[in-house]
């Protein structure tokens, strides 16, 4: 039979959106046992769910490994890859900021804009697309830190409720895109296995359809 | 500072033998295909000056090119394609052919891919240019051949998408919005972007009746009779339309090929290379997620470079298939083994050398070897997958079959015989 692969990115991702597929029917008894494995699969639904790092869905989709992944579209803008970007799950909701040290105001700022983030593409897209010039200090985790520290001027990130950057004063001098749940597509799985994912994807539709 | 000596840069690679002879029983099996439709094979330069491919309609971007400067200061870049010289040599040539041009090539191409830093950087291309026939018959006959191409490798489920430029083309003529933002909404149609498109549609300033089509573009894929009524119905100008009834064309004689069950539609199809005018495809193999060739009608890059002629064809990347082909269990790699081993000693030598040259010319392969011991030489047969081996010592011989480990002795002069009367094989 053939199957479907669906790269799920690890956390909370993962949850929701194995819950969606289990909706239209894709359960999976194994995934929802809580243990170490990486693959998941329901051999008589053709489905198999693998479990990657946010960041490597993209990847793991554009290479054909995954036919579909579940991923925000933060880690969508960061890695370009080549895939189809097919809908918006409408969770996950958050958004790409620009934060700093309460009182920083930019504009007085001289010379090159330091900023510290995890997302070093989206940081010099948009900074360039204003036409300022930053330096751009690429981090893995605790970006917050940076500006405290003198690391960098501001940091570029996604903020949900923005209490992590209150804790440590810090707050959000711009909004820059709104970023929530995508599900993207394979292009070659999207033609070759068409029937399949897209009844996945009417199916998927239809459960957005009704929690909104 | 690496070690030279173990390293190779980045995104190049030796392809030993294994890999190797699998690529060329792929790539002269594509050779013969591309004989039998009468084209013929040519090569283009490796470096050419950097201008060249900027200012060629089309743009492969700069910063994926390789490039050089030569003792004059002049820029060059490795080829980043083989369309563009391929175009530049037909119209060179152009008096040396009255109607139709048709080559083919087998050769290196040279990229960086900004996006993906540790990916490669030297592809094999294999493909074909067929100049000075419009017609869809021409459009048809390239497809054809890579639908040849790929069952030749033993593929069976694979698909050709087939889209047309020109529609879309069309359908940008009728929005009025900035060229960035025609390029972003070029981008989110090629990514079939629900979401983003939208969006765009949203907060761009774009008639109505022309947002109702552009919002249907990347549904327009699949059942292709179905696709091509529906593509008919919004058409919103001439352009469009022509595009369709082209592509409809095209598509009927690709039935009269017989090779329905690979073709499918996808109008949301957009090539990069902007330099397609016309019928554009693209080729993928089902459980391989990788493009694995392209092409399409290229009218107008010709006349860039001073005279019109219409063209078409395709590339195969010959690096992808192979992987896809490992993926699928379906590399054979042509083993070429040795047949014979003769192994001769001093008294011997000039006969046995006689002997090998004379099988050779009956084109087997065969090795030869000083004598140093039967066990090393059993042993080297035995590693290395030798089919027989014959020990010479003075004047008498022994053929050892490998498989059947059946040995049979004789003297030199009788093995002489058996091979000059033929009775070896």
């Amino acid at each position: 039979m053939e199957y479907i692969n669906v790269a799920l990115g690890k956390g909370r991702l993962a949850e929701k959106g194995y819950e969606i597929f289990k909706k239209i029917g894709y359960d999976c008894s194994d995934f929802e046992k809580k243990s170490r494995k990486l693959v998941f699969e329901n051999s008589e639904k053709g489905i198999r769910f693998i479990l990657v790092k946010a960041q490597d869905v993209p990847i793991y989709v554009e290479r054909g490994a995954a036919d579909i992944g579940i991923v925000g579209k933060d880690t969508i803008m960061e890695e370009e890859r080549d895939l189809y970007e097919i809908l918006d799950l409408g969770f996950g909701k958050c958004k790409f900021s620009v934060a700093a040290p309460k009182g920083f105001q930019p504009e007085k700022m001289q010379g090159v804009l330091r900023v510290a983030t995890k997302y070093p593409r989206v940081a010099q897209g948009y900074f360039m697309s204003k036409g300022r010039q930053i330096d751009v200090i690429k981090l893995n985790g605790s970006v917050e830190l940076a500006p405290l520290v003198g690391l960098s001027d501001v940091i570029v990130d996604i903020v949900e409720t923005g209490s992590t950057l209150k804790e440590n004063g810090l707050e959000v001098i711009e909004d820059m895109y709104s970023v929530s749940a995508r599900v993207v597509v394979n292009k070659v799985s999207f033609k070759t296995k068409n029937t399949k994912i897209k009844a996945i994807i009417e199916g998927i539709k239809e459960i957005i359809k009704e929690e909104v | 500072m690496v070690n030279i000596f173990y390293k190779v840069p980045q995104g190049a690679k030796d392809e030993f033998y294994e890999f190797f002879q699998t690529k060329e029983s792929i790539v002269r099996n594509f050779k013969k295909i591309f004989r039998s439709y009468a084209y013929k094979q040519i090569s283009t330069p490796v470096f050419e000056y950097y201008d060249f491919f900027v200012q060629s309609p089309g743009t492969i971007k700069k910063e994926e090119l390789f490039k050089l400067i030569d003792t004059k200061g002049d820029v060059l870049v490795l080829r980043p394609d083989l369309t563009i010289p391929i175009a530049r040599m037909a119209v060179n040539n152009k008096k040396r052919f009255k109607d139709y041009l048709k080559l083919f090539y087998v050769s290196k191409v040279f990229r960086i891919d900004t996006k993906d830093a540790e990916g490669k950087r030297e592809f094999t291309q294999a493909g074909v240019e067929y100049f000075g026939n419009q017609n869809p018959d021409a459009d048809a006959e390239v497809i054809n051949i890579a639908i040849k191409t790929l069952i030749s490798c033993g593929i069976e489920k694979f698909q050709i998408d087939i889209g047309q430029s020109s529609f879309f083309k069309g359908l940008m003529d009728e929005v009025n919005i900035p060229a960035a933002d025609k390029e972003r909404l070029k981008t989110i149609i090629e990514s079939k972007n629900f979401v983003e498109l939208e969006k765009f549609l949203l907060f761009n300033d774009i008639e109505d009746r022309v947002k109702e089509v552009i919002i249907k573009i990347p549904e327009l894929y699949g059942n292709t009779e179905q696709v091509i009524r529906e593509a008919k119905s919004i058409c919103l100008n001439s352009e469009m339309e022509s595009a369709i009834e082209n592509l409809e064309h095209v598509y009927h004689i690709l039935l009269d090929y017989g090779y329905e069950d690979y073709i499918s539609i996808d109008l949301g199809l957009i090539n990069h290379l902007d330099y397609y005018t016309g019928v554009i495809f693209k080729g993928y193999m089902s459980n391989y997620g990788k493009i694995i060739l392209s092409g399409g009608r290229y009218d107008k890059l010709t006349e860039s470079y001073g005279h019109y002629i219409p063209a078409t064809g395709f590339g195969m990347d010959v690096d992808e298939l192979i992987t896809g082909l490992k993926k699928l269990g379906l590399d054979r790699s042509e083993s070429a083994n040795t047949d014979y081993l003769l192994v001769y000693s001093d008294k011997n030598r000039k006969r046995i050398i006689k002997v090998s040259d004379f099988l050779r010319e009956r084109e087997m392969v065969i090795e030869t070897d000083f004598l140093k011991g039967s066990g090393y030489h059993m042993d080297y047969a035995r590693e290395t997958g030798i089919g027989k081996v014959v020990i010479c010592e003075g004047e008498s011989a022994s053929i050892i079959d490998m498989a059947t480990q059946e040995t049979k002795e004789l003297s030199v002069e009788e093995f002489e015989k058996m091979v000059y009367n033929f009775e070896i094989g």
